[in-house]
């Protein structure tokens, strides 16, 4: 359940280290796992000076950018249909261009199944763990 | 109760809605009981499948305490062979007839993650104790671990090598 001012750890190598919620996408006051985002860079790796200027550094994020993201992981518990409930000890996300597909090229954490049913295939593919 | 009136009475047939206990659940005597209390103990000796309710039972000596290491296995769908599984120490045991559950803790990718399985559902494929409570790293006090999420301590210092010994039997016994 992540809201207006909602920060959560971006869990992809865009550059984003933590991110803050300004918008839900889908319209409602919280954004639960696998759903759109709009959210404000808080910190970010510093980027290697020796690539200012290049196309690498272009993709890498600032603080201060607004981006696009989608929720992967939530300290509230989500139900699945079996009776099942899961939750993490900490929010996450990551970071998506205006076609909804991941800014970063790889995902490092552990990512929760529901991304499959929310179709963000992408991201299942690349999370090196889903549970 | 003589013959001739049994033979005369009609035989009566439940609608397919009405479970009927059939010899294997004899009859439930309901004098001086409450209903529902007959009526969810049934329910639980019908869906306590493969002897499950021994396991999360008040007074059974082999039951599980809280703090002992499962793992748990569940189906991805009712049609599909698939599984998934969840290895993690038991945090949590909520105990309230057909709803009772229990909660597992592991750490993934150094993330905590917690699952809370509902005990008796039919998704629920087999639950395996890899490492009882009680022992030197696992001896707990409470009945509810809540505080394990933030002095976790040596408690989930043993579920890698549990997790690997339990993927050794497994490669073992596809062997065999």
């Amino acid at each position: 359940m992540i809201g207006l001012k909602g920060t959560m750890a971006v869990i992809d190598n865009s550059g984003a280290v933590i991110a803050e919620c300004i918008k839900v996408m889908s319209g409602g006051r919280y954004a639960r796992l696998g759903d759109e985002i709009v959210c404000v860079v808080k910190r970010a790796r510093p980027i290697n000076p020796s690539l200012i200027g290049t196309q690498a550094a272009s993709l890498k994020v600032k603080k201060g950018d607004v981006r696009h993201a989608v929720i992967v992981r939530t300290k509230k518990e989500v139900g699945r249909p079996d009776g099942r409930y899961i939750r993490f000890d900490d929010n996450a996300c990551i970071l998506l261009n205006q076609k909804k597909e991941p800014l970063g090229t790889r995902v490092l954490g552990v990512v929760a199944a529901e991304l499959r049913q929310k179709k963000w295939m992408k991201l299942v593919s690349l999370a090196p763990r889903v549970v | 109760m003589s013959t001739a009136t049994e033979a005369a009475a009609p035989k009566y047939t439940a609608p397919a809605s009405i479970q009927v206990p059939t010899e294997q659940f004899p009859a439930p005597k309901v004098t001086r009981k409450n209903l529902i209390d007959v009526v969810s103990q049934e329910q639980v000796q019908r869906a306590n499948v493969d002897g499950r309710m021994e396991l999360f039972s008040r007074k059974n000596p082999n039951r599980i305490h809280p703090g002992s290491v499962l793992l748990v296995e569940t189906l991805n769908s009712k049609a599909k062979e698939s599984t998934s599984t969840f290895m993690g120490v038991v945090i949590a045991i909520r105990r309230k007839g057909l709803e009772t559950t229990f909660t597992l803790r592991n750490l993934v990718m150094k993330v905590g993650v917690e699952q809370r399985f509902a005990l008796y559902s039919p998704m629920l494929k087999s639950i395996k104790v890899l490492q009882p409570a009680g022992s030197k790293d696992t001896k707990f006090r409470r009945a509810k671990l809540f505080y394990l999420r933030d002095q976790p301590g040596k408690a989930f210092q043993s579920l890698q090598s549990l997790w690997k010994q339990e993927q050794a039997e497994k490669v073992a016994a596809k062997k065999n």
